[in-house]
């Protein structure tokens, strides 16, 4: 279930509201990572944004999450799949 | 058969943060309910009792919202080591009951499978359903109860529906350890940790046929601080999650990916969704409320209606409480209130002053703040309840962000505007213990109420009435507020820059679905949390108050001139010792008397000067305070209530560390006084050479 590493990625702060990614791989602290994962943004997990204005809300695992710019910055995501 | 036995069925009741368990928890306890604190951490314990369906006893144990075992923050160890049994002083439940939250199967499952695999029986409680209905889900529940080998009893927690049902989930004495979710654990690494329980148990570390997973719970990659666990235990643990990691790398991680896969498919199967992905009801008031103007635009209302408030709604009771303990103005009469009673039936004397000096004027000075504490109580449950308290920790994270505190800060400030004690209570939530530590020592800075009496009593000093207007005052008096929030925030930045070095966690926040509020549970909650500061703050302010009655008893004067007596009483006596202190600040040895009461508790001042002046006048001069303190001079002739020496007080009670509750809070929810102490030394040692400067300054000016 490994992603080939030539395929396009963002960082899931740089993705527009109303797309859907996918989650490709988390950066940064193994014990943010693992908070992250547990919050539903595991790898290959579907997301959608809600809200990039200022605030970034996403819909993982059916639910709304609020997470910070540079958290969001370190979520490598793919474009917007349909 | 029914089981008859004495013993109480133990049940937990766990569930992610806003799944409804605690209306859950009071729908099924009622009012049987006990609250009190675990040992070595200050987390609620709440434990209620209801009875089965045999009439057999059953215990229930609430348990701190949490999103997983993986323990990050104390109310989350809580948690954990009560279902491993690993917290003292509590019995290791028989039972679970999982609460989850219909409408958000997928999240709230992922702790169910956790729980499903330490090996109790568990129920799973799928409460709200009726949001589920609202966002047109279908749910097979049949199908559900069947995939995790569970019992699954649809409820909803806030008009009591289901709960016959659960009831007698709750009562079967047939529900066995469920075995229904595949086996997520990959071969080798349950292979490496049946080996490593063995090891562990010989060494006493984990119980015999403990949980296989206990290990990883108690010492995860995810919690740096490991709560509650032992050094010894921690390295056995270390040696063995090492050793996992070596063998199968990257293996939990690959766990959370699998129960998440478990998750989805068992979702695909039990849950039906509308075929079209419509805005809800929450999206729509989150495009306003979490908008970049709109946002903070309806932010700030909240906020300026929730202060305006505390204050003025507060203004009526307060009177009132005053009025009856010490007596004083109640719906247009005069009455003498408790004290005035006490006088009446008893003879002059040591015990009377005791009881009335002492005793009523102290409980007073406390119990007069409890409107705007449950004022503030009430509007920090209605924005938790709503939903709204998450979007405006989300909206804060940012703002706080800069000076190195997180979102979840927000809540702990806010309530010490109001009082530190709740508010330094309100930071266990904060999952960095450095974000924690900075949030703690800091939240004393917010004006909290205990100082407006004492704003009070200075601002109309600080300029002759006839220059004061009222928006003057009221400008001031927010200047000192705005004083105390700047320096809440210089602080948190400076610590985060120097003292306490360590990674923040940036913030992570489910947002709930909107919801009306539950106004019982509410009402619930402010009056559990009002009685825990009216119980804390009580003993010590009370106990204080009779010391400091004492101090300004004894020793008696040989005279008995009142003047002579506050000058040779212990307090007059440390007054005068410290005096070279408070001299450089503008002050006389009476202001010192005052400040040193005012260590304990800030409004101690007002009374204390109060007495001071009252002793030395003899009871028939009737002039009030404020008056006696404007007439006052040095002995060259100077007034001491000048603007200089007025507006440093005002800066040193704004900064200066006064408070024994706070200090006593604080030494508990840091674990030692050393965090205390350092807190003491910096909010007193600003506010003093601030005093001193604006003082100097100001008289060399004028």
């Amino acid at each position: 279930m490994s992603f080939s590493s030539d395929q396009p990625s963002q960082a899931l702060r740089d993705a527009r509201a109303g797309d859907t990614v996918r989650v490709l791989r988390l950066e940064g602290q193994e014990a943010i990572c693992s908070k992250l994962r547990e919050m539903g943004f595991c790898e290959q997990a579907e997301v959608r944004i809600l809200n990039n204005s200022g605030t970034m809300v996403c819909s993982v695992c059916g639910s709304r999450v609020g997470l910070s710019r540079q958290l969001a910055g370190s979520i490598r995501v793919s474009a917007a799949v349909a | 058969m029914a089981v008859l036995s004495e013993t109480p069925l133990v049940y937990a009741l766990v569930g992610n943060p806003n799944c409804g368990k605690s209306t859950l928890f009071n729908a099924l306890t009622g009012l049987r309910q006990k609250v009190g604190n675990y040992p070595g951490v200050t987390v609620e314990k709440k434990v209620g009792e209801c009875y089965s369906q045999h009439g057999r006893r059953m215990t229930l144990i609430d348990l701190p919202g949490s999103y997983s075992l993986n323990a990050r923050s104390p109310d989350e160890s809580v948690m954990r080591d009560v279902l491993l049994g690993r917290a003292p002083g509590t019995a290791r439940p028989d039972r679970v009951v999982c609460v989850v939250d219909a409408s958000n199967l997928e999240r709230h499952l992922y702790l169910v499978t956790q729980i499903i695999e330490l090996g109790v029986p568990v129920i799973v409680a799928l409460n709200m359903v009726d949001l589920a209905v609202g966002k047109q889900l279908r749910l097979d529940v049949h199908r559900l109860s069947e995939r995790l080998g569970v019992p699954v009893v649809p409820t909803q927690a806030s008009i009591k529906k289901g709960l016959i049902d659960l009831k007698v989930a709750m009562s079967r004495d047939d529900l066995t350890p469920p075995h229904g979710l595949p086996d997520l654990l990959p071969v080798p690494v349950r292979g490496g940790l049946l080996r490593s329980r063995e090891t562990l148990s010989q060494k006493g570390v984990v119980r015999e046929g403990a949980p296989l997973l206990e290990p990883l719970y108690l010492l995860s990659s995810h919690d740096p601080t490991h709560y509650g666990i032992s050094d010894e235990a921690r390295s056995e643990l270390q040696a063995v999650r090492e050793q996992l990691e070596r063998e199968v790398p990257g293996w939990e991680d690959r766990l959370v990916a699998a129960r998440y896969d478990a998750i989805g498919a068992l979702c695909e199967e039990v849950v039906r969704r509308p075929d079209a992905q419509q805005l809800s009801l929450t999206d729509r008031l989150d495009a306003i409320l979490l908008h970049r103007v709109w946002g903070w635009t309806a932010l700030l209302t909240v906020l300026t209606v929730i202060f305006t408030l505390i204050f003025k709604v507060a203004e009526a009771p307060m009177g009132w409480i005053e009025a009856v303990l010490s007596g004083g103005e109640l719906w247009g009469r005069e009455v003498g209130g408790l004290a005035g009673w006490v006088t009446g039936v008893m003879p002059d004397g040591d015990l009377r002053s005791l009881i009335i000096d002492g005793a009523i004027a102290g409980v007073a000075g406390v119990l007069v703040f409890l409107p705007q504490i449950l004022i503030l109580f009430f509007f920090i449950g209605l924005l938790e309840d709503t939903g709204y308290m998450a979007r405006l920790a989300f909206m804060m994270d940012r703002l706080m962000g800069r000076v190195g505190l997180n979102g979840k800060s927000f809540l702990p400030i806010l309530s010490s505007y109001a009082c530190a004690v709740p508010g330094v209570m309100a930071t266990r939530t904060i999952d960095s213990p450095k974000d924690r530590l900075i949030t703690i020592m800091v939240a004393p800075l917010a004006s909290c109420s205990a100082r407006l009496p004492v704003y009070a009593l200075l601002i109309p000093l600080l300029f002759p009435p006839a220059l004061m207007p009222a928006w003057g005052k009221a400008l001031i008096l927010l200047g000192l507020y705005a004083m105390g929030t700047l320096g809440a925030f210089f602080f948190a930045w400076l610590f985060n820059r120097t003292l306490m070095k360590g990674v923040s966690t940036p913030l992570i926040l489910e947002l709930p679905t909107y919801k009306a509020p539950a106004l019982a549970g509410i009402m619930r909650q402010m009056a559990d949390r009002a009685w825990m500061f009216v119980r804390r703050a009580g003993t010590v302010i009370l106990g204080l108050s009779i010391v400091l009655w004492a101090a300004l008893t004894y020793p008696k004067s040989s005279d008995g001139a009142p003047s002579r007596q506050v000058e040779n009483s212990f307090a007059g006596r440390l007054g005068r010792v410290m005096e070279p202190l408070v001299r450089p600040m503008g002050g006389d040895w009476r202001v010192a008397i005052g400040l040193i009461g005012a260590q304990g508790a800030r409004e101690v001042f007002n009374s204390q000067l109060g007495v001071i002046y009252a002793v030395e006048a003899g009871a028939e001069d009737e002039t009030p305070l404020r008056d006696r303190l404007r007439a006052e001079k040095h002995p060259d002739g100077r007034p001491v209530y000048s603007l200089p020496f007025c507006l440093g007080l005002l800066v040193y009670f704004v900064f200066a560390m006064q408070c024994l509750s706070t200090v006593a809070i604080v030494r508990r929810e840091t674990g030692g006084w050393k965090w205390p102490l350092v807190q003491f030394a910096y909010m007193t040692g600003t506010g003093y050479l601030l005093a001193v400067l604006i003082y100097q300054l100001g008289t060399r000016l004028t």
